[in-house]
């Protein structure tokens, strides 16, 4: 009776992640060439063949030295910082249901930011840990135990009978905030230069004096993150119609909604230890991608992952080249840009969603 | 064949099933009735293996439910909730697309997107298949769960599909309550296992081939819709004085309150 009906579309996103891979080689070439000392990116190739030790063509020693050991190190932290919140904006939106959920939002940045703020104060006293073999990851390791205690009080007290009430989570949220925000103000109260100082510049968040061991450690925990996300995008979706609907298709919802839980604490407070309070980023990005292409989860994780990157890259980019050759904290970039593209959206779906509100 | 046998359920020292056995086959429609807090839903969800009962057993074709994977599960029955509602503007062939996932790992094939197809056809709804499932009037958001069941069941034989419907129609207008239970009839004709939980009885009068009536967790009364929609057996069920007639052209029984 409906032969002329057309068929469902078959979805294919291939076209559209490399688009997305090419703006971000395009951003990291960008941003590699930008700053106090620009480089030419003829030279930038250059410095790639004989770190490889493929050319051994002459060039400065001292700007070989200042690209490999501060440009690239930050370049490729930004990327992987940019996908990680975005990642976890994409996966939190999943969990709670709603797309205005990112991790400032529901405690788990300003948990990790109390965890790290703890370690900077009162770490040197924790003796027995700082001198045995977590020390050098303590400050992940608070970060992550903050994030997740914020993420979690929110998560349990928003959700009832296995629905999430929009109002107490945003409440929730602004307690959680408010308790953990004071609580690192107050550590920064009886803080000692320079870690009150530190405070102050992480709660900011910027990619000043990273090193390779930051890379390493945020490359490790985003790209493994990232990977097992995309593993439980259709648990993802599936929970999207509920828990007992999830049950329904052969799921396990409890079991998933805990580990997507840890998976998006580790990588938030992995990189939020690396390299501060970045705002917005985990909110915007998957928001792009919804106005792109839907809001298929898998989708939205495989896109945050790279437009985050690009963004975040971008980000820092211009924190260097604003006030050059100083630079601003990237947060203050991402605060200064993604509030009002926030409150746009906010405004433009007032207007157009039939179903009225934000995604009701 | 689905079978229950002597389930009990508990929540705390709250019996709310207490000892049901039923059987329900394929062929016919089997509707379960009762007043509100008669465990209805709950025997439904015990069925569905979403609870499991503190006593007794859920048998899906002489297979015990408990030895049998969630995944084998979610491939062969099928759930329908009252109302379900998403926050997400996803596409109609994307919910419908969720009916397959317990089939495909990470992409659907081609086979998948035919099955979806079907299925919206089989609702009369493949022109919505590209619209966002939230600009959709509550009935035809409902019409595009069934065909995500349907969807999700399909590929298994006949005899070994159970379709378990929660309340389908409580939230849809006449005309798509009767075009509802009309497909679940006619599925169930084909000899998929069909159980669904109705309010209101003369909507389930009209549609049933087997009913079950719950009455404070326990079996009030079972069998055809003669045999168990009559004036002495709604009273014990409701508590209200009634009278059953028959309708001038369709025959089935109308029961209207005294």
């Amino acid at each position: 009776m409906r032969s002329e009906a057309v068929p469902i579309v078959r979805q294919s996103f291939g076209i559209l992640y490399a688009a997305l891979a090419v703006l971000l080689v395009a951003a990291l070439f960008f941003a590699l060439s930008v700053g106090a000392v620009s480089i030419p990116v003829s030279q930038i190739g250059i410095y790639f063949l004989h770190a490889f030790g493929i050319s051994s063509a002459a060039h400065p020693v001292l700007e070989e030295a200042v690209f490999l050991q501060i440009r690239l190190p930050r370049v490729l932290l930004s990327a992987l910082v940019g996908a990680a919140l975005s990642v976890s904006g994409a996966l939190m939106q999943a969990l709670f249901r709603n797309p205005i959920v990112e991790p400032g939002l529901v405690g788990t940045s300003a948990g990790a930011a109390f965890g790290a703020a703890f370690v900077f104060v009162l770490g040197h006293q924790l003796t027995w840990l700082s001198g045995s073999i977590v020390g050098p990851f303590m400050l992940p390791i608070f970060a992550f135990l903050g994030g997740f205690l914020a993420t979690i009080i929110v998560y349990r007290v928003s959700t009832f009978s296995g629905k999430v009430t929009v109002a107490t989570m945003l409440l929730a949220g602004i307690a959680i905030n408010g308790l953990f925000g004071s609580s690192t103000g107050f550590l920064s109260y009886i803080a000692h230069d320079p870690q009150a100082r530190s405070i102050t510049f992480w709660m900011l968040g910027g990619f000043g004096g990273v090193d390779w061991n930051a890379v390493k450690l945020v490359s490790v925990t985003t790209i493994l993150g990232t990977l097992l996300a995309v593993r439980n995008s259709k648990g993802l979706n599936a929970l999207l119609l509920g828990e007992a609907e999830a049950g329904h298709l052969g799921m396990n919802p409890k079991q998933l909604q805990r580990n997507i839980l840890i998976l998006n604490t580790v990588m938030v407070a992995t990189a939020t230890s690396m390299v501060g309070v970045i705002a917005f980023v985990g909110l915007i990005v998957p928001h792009i991608l919804r106005i792109i292409r839907g809001s298929d989860t898998r989708y939205l994780l495989i896109g945050s992952s790279l437009l985050g990157a690009t963004l975040l890259v971008l980000a820092d980019a211009l924190s260097r080249i604003i006030i050059a050759p100083g630079e601003l904290p990237v947060g203050v970039i991402t605060s200064f840009v993604g509030a009002p593209v926030f409150l746009w959206i906010l405004i433009r779906h007032r207007s157009i969603d039939p179903v009225g509100g934000f995604y009701a | 064949m689905l079978e229950a046998t002597d389930i009990r359920y508990r929540i705390g020292d709250k019996e709310i099933l207490r000892g049901i056995s039923a059987q329900f086959e394929g062929g016919v429609l089997s509707v379960i009735v009762g007043p509100n807090g008669s465990g209805k839903s709950t025997l439904l969800r015990v069925l569905s293996g979403e609870y499991v009962a503190t006593e007794g057993t859920v048998h899906y074709d002489s297979e015990p439910l408990q030895r049998i994977s969630h995944r084998d599960r979610a491939r062969m029955r099928a759930v329908l909730s009252q109302r379900t509602e998403l926050t997400f503007p996803l596409t109609v062939s994307e919910i419908v697309m969720m009916g397959r996932y317990p089939h495909f790992l990470l992409k659907p094939s081609n086979e998948d997107y035919e099955i979806c197809e079907a299925a919206l056809e089989r609702m009369g709804a493949l022109e919505l298949a590209a619209r966002n499932y939230l600009t959709l009037s509550g009935g035809e958001q409902q019409i595009v769960q069934f065909a995500r069941i349907l969807a999700q069941i399909a590929g298994a034989s006949n005899r070994k599909r159970y379709l378990l419907l929660d309340e389908p129609t409580t939230f849809l207008d006449l005309r798509h309550q009767h075009q509802f239970l009309h497909i679940a009839q006619e599925l169930a004709s084909e000899g998929m296992v069909v159980v669904a939980v109705i309010h209101d009885i003369n909507l389930a009068a009209q549609y049933a081939g087997f009913i079950l009536a719950l009455e404070s967790g326990r079996v009030l009364s079972q069998g055809t819709v003669h045999q168990v929609i009559r004036p002495e057996i709604i009273h014990d069920l409701y508590h209200i004085e009634v009278e059953v007639i028959a309708g001038p052209h369709t025959g089935f029984p109308i029961v209207i309150a005294q």
